[in-house]
């Protein structure tokens, strides 16, 4: 039987489900069309097929309202279009101690053009945001704060509910780039005002689909300007979603993609506590250290490793020389979290399953960590 | 004389569409005649009977749109 040596699903899924393949074929040699714009039947099953997807993804992140669900290439175009879109200017924004540079870099140059300052919220060693003390940092001025619902370098899942419950009135930005797929999400219960989205990783579809949530459309003016097919005699971008956000041809090929995934995907070949497993047998080996979530149940699915003498980039190039284990190793773009996590500017080596993967290939992963950090 | 209606965006178009299958109205796609509106999109068009009918789904439903008598 072929093991599965792939461990970087935290950069992108892989093993995709075959349809994928096959949902993305059939667009391109059968059925093509735009999306909109026109009324000949091509057009129409495109069209049919976006919505569909739209509509699932409504369920997937717990809103009933599909139009609010935007398509945008990465979760990264999301969070643009969230920040420059507010209009941020002389004020303050919170942020998780575990953000990534999707957030990071856009809410640098906010604060580098337009006078705004930003702090990051109280935290545990592992980055979990002490609820209790949010109020506490909010501040007259802060009009934003912004959470990376589950850290790509440990794991660590932020209790969103609460942490929107505490901010009250200011707007939550939920990074749900890592979450989505793994980790059950309503943002309707919530009460979520922004999330960004990516379809290639926890959801296993292709690169280039993801989405922006807005629960009040008329807060943000659009990232991108230009054709929507709708509204056609106007210079001005349409007030109303899906188009306000949705200028130029989206990727219709990759949202084909996308709905074969969501309507094949796969059973998890192993299950939560095999996972917990793996990470509890790899932190007592010796020398190695593992980053994680302090509290077993807001661990997500990925985790990473340091090794008191060995550096990063040789563990993961060991695990591919001699086993074949594909990883990531480095600082994940997130060079906050490391610094949270007491590992800037070494870095980590991270470890992130698929659903495809099962307790033999988790005992393959194992013995090839025990046999490199010994 | 032909009814048609017109609905703001794409999804809109697709979700009227869809409703009016699943409550067997009748209705066709059509690109927008330009003699309602220089819009580039696409127009549903109706027997005349059904126009109540399809104005009760649509309000329930929540999509907005407009009918055009040609």
């Amino acid at each position: 039987m072929t093991i599965n040596k792939y461990f970087d699903n935290a950069a992108t899924s892989f093993p995709k489900p075959a349809s994928v393949a096959e949902y993305i074929s059939k667009y391109l040699t059968e059925s093509g069309g735009t999306y909109g714009r026109s009324a000949y039947p091509r057009v129409l099953e495109s069209s049919e097929t976006v919505e569909k997807v739209r509509e699932k993804l409504a369920e997937k992140t717990g809103t009933a309202k599909p139009e609010n669900i935007t398509f945008t290439p990465n979760a990264t175009a999301a969070i643009n279009t969230v920040l420059f879109g507010l209009n941020l200017h002389d004020c303050h924004v919170l942020i998780s101690p575990l953000e990534h540079n999707a957030v990071m870099r856009p809410l640098f140059e906010i604060c580098r053009r337009s006078n705004v300052s930003f702090d990051i919220l109280p935290h545990g060693p592992d980055g979990l945001i002490e609820v209790t003390k949010i109020k506490g940092a909010i501040k007259p001025s802060t009009r934003l704060v912004i959470i990376n619902h589950q850290s790509n370098v440990n794991g660590l899942i932020q209790p969103l509910s609460e942490i929107k419950r505490e901010a009250g009135e200011i707007p939550v930005l939920a990074d749900l780039a890592q979450s989505l797929g793994h980790t059950d999400i309503f943002l309707d219960s919530w009460d979520i005002d922004f999330a960004a989205f990516t379809g290639h990783k926890g959801l296993l579809g292709p690169t280039g689909t993801g989405g922006l949530y807005c629960k009040d459309p008329g807060k943000i003016s659009p990232l991108i300007y230009g054709g929507t097919g709708s509204r056609s005699e106007s210079f001005e971008m349409p007030s109303f979603t899906p188009d306000k956000f949705e200028a130029g041809t989206p990727n219709i090929a990759g949202i084909y993609g996308l709905l074969g995934s969501l309507e094949n995907y796969p059973e998890p070949a192993h299950s939560n506590e095999d996972f917990l497993e793996l990470i509890d047998e790899i932190s007592r080996i010796e020398k190695v250290k593992v980053l994680r979530s302090k509290d077993a149940q807001l661990q997500g699915h990925l985790f990473s490793i340091t090794h008191e003498q060995h550096s990063c980039s040789r563990i993961a190039a060991e695990l591919y020389s001699q086993y074949g284990i594909e990883v990531r190793s480095g600082l994940h773009c997130a060079p906050l979290a490391h610094k949270t996590l007491g590992t800037f500017p070494s870095g980590a080596v991270r470890f992130a399953p698929s659903p495809t993967h099962t307790k033999e290939n988790f005992r393959y992963l194992y013995e090839a960590i025990r046999n490199i950090c010994k | 004389m032909r009814l048609l209606a017109l609905f703001r965006s794409t999804r809109e178009v697709i979700k009227a569409e869809r409703l009016c299958r699943a409550e067997g109205i009748s209705c066709k796609s059509i690109p927008v005649p330009r003699e309602i509106s220089s819009e580039c999109g696409i127009a549903l068009e109706f027997s005349p009977e059904d126009q109540e009918k399809a104005t009760a789904l649509f309000t329930r439903e929540s999509v907005s749109f407009s009918f055009h008598r040609v």
